[in-house]
């Protein structure tokens, strides 16, 4: 008896197994096909359902267990899934399939077993059509299907003759026949279940990751675009970038005028991550710009920012702000920090960290009050300003980037110009991570200004080369710059012109020469074809007096005579500034 | 802003210059060698009240240079400015400088 009810359970462990198999199939492989507006689709999966159905029932035949001649098997199971998933068409080819095999099999219950077989498949598909999705929950499976097995022994009661038969045999298989097929169809049910919840969780997943893409994009859409140079204004360059870590950061940068001759500069750290620093980091970038944009000084701006976050700030959440406003023509800054990493300051050559007390972060309390501070930038002066994703980046070996780092390679920096800076930071950065993965948002702002020039602008002609030259003159005789010097710039003056005029092409030329006091600029704007002097090859001047040429010479006069030369192209004109130290 | 004044004795001629040798005033001076220096055994330029030179002023002294075909060219009371230039160019080298 034991062993039997053993070999009984074996049966059933091993029909589960199959069961939970075709559910997989069914549900992995055709599930697009059941979900899919196409009626030829639906259809093709119908008949699939059908076909897996029939073969089921086929394997249920001859895994069933004999009793008098009758085989006790979950067969059924075949045609009710085919019919509640598959509807009609699935539960008729199910039904069909398992109802001829049935009928090949022989013994007393032949003809009873194999019509209950097809019209359990029949009905099946007509559920489907009345209750559609509905029907499949486990209790209903369970309920659906005993009722079928109940069905099917009354077809076994009517047509086995003689009816003592019908009744032994009803007798010996009944319980275990209704169990096995509810059971049975009631784990397919959960399996597939199971299989749809994991699938939707999935889809919810790659709902919030398209999301939180999208919210990156707006996040990203929200920094300022690079602000462009205006020749007769550049005074400064500017150059800025933002790679997030997650998806949504909490960093963040603005670049904004406050009037003509002002412009912000922000800097800031959200705490924490994902969606609820960036939301936090929208409502701050607005709430101080909008404050300076009211034309409150720096200090105010960010004192009332705060008092604005703290006032409904339930979720304890703060940021760190570093941010300075620059008058354009004077080239004076005045900045306030909460809590931000000191920005670096490079002046009159030297680089260090711009550390002065700092405020407390932003957020944070809502008595606090912020204080500013002052500093002047002259001509070649330079800020850099980052968040903490740059000086505690990783690297596979757990070490920092580091502030030391951070200072060596800037100072390496400090005469490149701000894209050029950015660029070499994010190349630093790359090298020293390596193969580690990038925690938090790396985030820079490079300013460097490029002086207060006084400028004076003329008609591409040769013949308004004195005037120029007495300009230029008049301003560094007044500034008591020597005349050892004054003459390095006029000849600079008379082969840059004279090449601009000659050879450029341009509408005009814009002459502005600048003095902070250690170095003089001067510096070239023209709208003619493209040009950058530095690199000319420089001449042989060791030649005999018949191979001598003087193509070439001017400039290479000028780069011995100056400090420094640069070139650079902005919107369609070529700006050339040369410096010496004084 | 350039004042030349020549004088010729014989086969000899000393230009003098003033104020600046630019873009501006080469061409003055340019169209002046190219009258006067002709057959002559010795040039002279005088550069006493010469401020600067620029590469298109070095350009009508190498054209004189080369006019003279190594006869006799002089440059002298040449300042401390210029002579900066002539050596930083390697004129220094072509040019006989008193």
């Amino acid at each position: 008896m034991l062993d039997n009810m053993n070999s009984n359970f074996l049966h059933l462990i091993g029909s589960a197994a199959i069961i939970i198999v075709l559910t997989f199939i069914i549900n992995n492989h055709y599930y697009s096909l059941f979900k899919s507006d196409n009626g030829k689709k639906r259809a093709k999966a119908y008949v699939v359902m059908g076909l897996f159905g029939g073969l089921f029932g086929v394997y249920a035949n001859y895994a069933g267990i004999n009793v008098s001649d009758a085989i006790v098997s979950i067969r059924d199971i075949g045609p009710m899934m085919a019919g509640i998933f598959g509807g009609p068409i699935g539960g008729l080819i199910a039904g069909g399939i398992a109802c001829a095999h049935r009928l090949t099999l022989g013994g007393p219950t032949v003809y009873a077993c194999s019509l209950a077989t097809l019209t359990i498949g029949m009905f099946s598909g007509l559920l489907h059509m009345i209750f559609g999705q509905k029907i499949i929950k486990i209790h209903w499976a369970f309920i659906i299907a005993c009722i079928f097995e109940g069905y099917h022994l009354l077809l076994v009661y009517l047509i086995v003759k003689p009816t003592s038969l019908a009744i032994s045999i009803i007798e010996a298989v009944a319980i275990p026949i209704i169990l096995a097929n509810a059971i049975g169809f009631a784990l397919m049910v959960a399996v597939s279940l199971y299989i749809d919840h994991q699938r939707e969780i999935q889809f919810e997943k790659e709902r919030i990751s398209s999301e939180l893409d999208v919210a990156t994009k707006i996040q990203n859409s929200m920094l300022p675009m690079i602000l462009p140079t205006f020749p007769g204004r550049a005074e400064f360059k500017i150059q800025a970038s933002m790679n997030t870590a997650k998806e949504v950061g909490g960093d963040f940068y603005d670049i904004f005028y406050t009037d003509d001759d002002h412009i912000a500069l922000v800097m800031a750290d959200v705490s924490g991550k994902g969606i609820p620093a960036a939301l936090f980091m929208v409502i701050t970038k607005t709430l101080i710009k909008n404050n300076m944009q009211e034309g409150m000084s720096p200090a105010k701006a960010m004192t009332k920012a705060n008092q604005q976050l703290c006032e409904n700030n339930e979720e304890g959440m703060f940021v760190t702000v570093w941010m300075c406003l620059l008058e354009i023509t004077t080239g004076k800054i005045t900045f306030v920090n909460a809590g931000h990493n000191p920005p670096l300051l490079t002046k009159d050559g030297k680089c260090d960290y711009l550390k002065t007390k700092s405020g407390f972060i932003l957020a944070g309390m809502d008595s606090t009050k912020y204080k500013e501070y002052e500093m002047q930038l002259d001509d070649g002066d330079a800020l850099f300003l980052y968040t903490d994703g740059v000086t505690e980046a990783e690297n596979s070996a757990i070490e920092l980037y580091g502030e030391d780092r951070l200072l060596g390679f800037m100072k390496e920096l400090k005469d490149k110009d701000p894209d050029e800076i950015i660029e070499g930071m994010h190349k630093d950065l790359d090298e020293f991570v390596g193969d580690a993965e990038q925690f938090d948002d790396i985030t820079m702002l490079s300013l460097k200004m490029s002086g207060n020039y006084k400028t004076k602008r003329i008609e591409p002609d040769i013949s308004e080369m004195e005037s120029v030259s007495s300009f230029v003159e008049e301003i560094l005789e007044s500034e008591e710059i020597s005349p050892k010097t004054i003459i390095s710039f006029n000849i600079c003056l008379d082969e840059i012109l004279s090449n601009v005029i000659q050879y450029s092409g341009c509408t005009f030329v814009e002459i502005g020469v600048s003095n902070n006091g250690k170095r003089v600029s001067m510096r070239f704007v023209d709208d003619g074809e493209e040009y950058d002097p530095k690199q000319n090859p420089d001449p042989d001047i060791t030649a005999p007096v018949e191979e001598r040429k003087i193509g070439g010479l001017g400039l290479f006069m000028i780069k011995k005579m100056m400090d420094a030369v640069e070139y650079e192209r902005v919107d369609g004109k070529n700006i050339l500034t040369v410096r010496k130290y004084i | 802003m350039l004042d030349i004044k020549s004088t010729k004795n014989d086969k000899e001629l000393v230009f003098e210059l003033t104020g600046r040798l630019d873009t501006t005033t080469a061409p003055e001076f340019s169209t002046r060698v190219d009258e006067e220096v002709v057959d002559l055994n010795k040039l002279v330029l005088d550069f006493k009240g010469l401020e600067y030179i620029s590469s298109a002023g070095l350009r009508v002294v190498l054209s004189a240079l080369k006019k003279m075909k190594g006869e006799d060219m002089i440059v002298r009371n040449v300042n401390d400015d210029i002579m900066d230039i002539f050596e930083m160019t390697g004129f220094i080298d072509l040019l006989t400088i008193e």
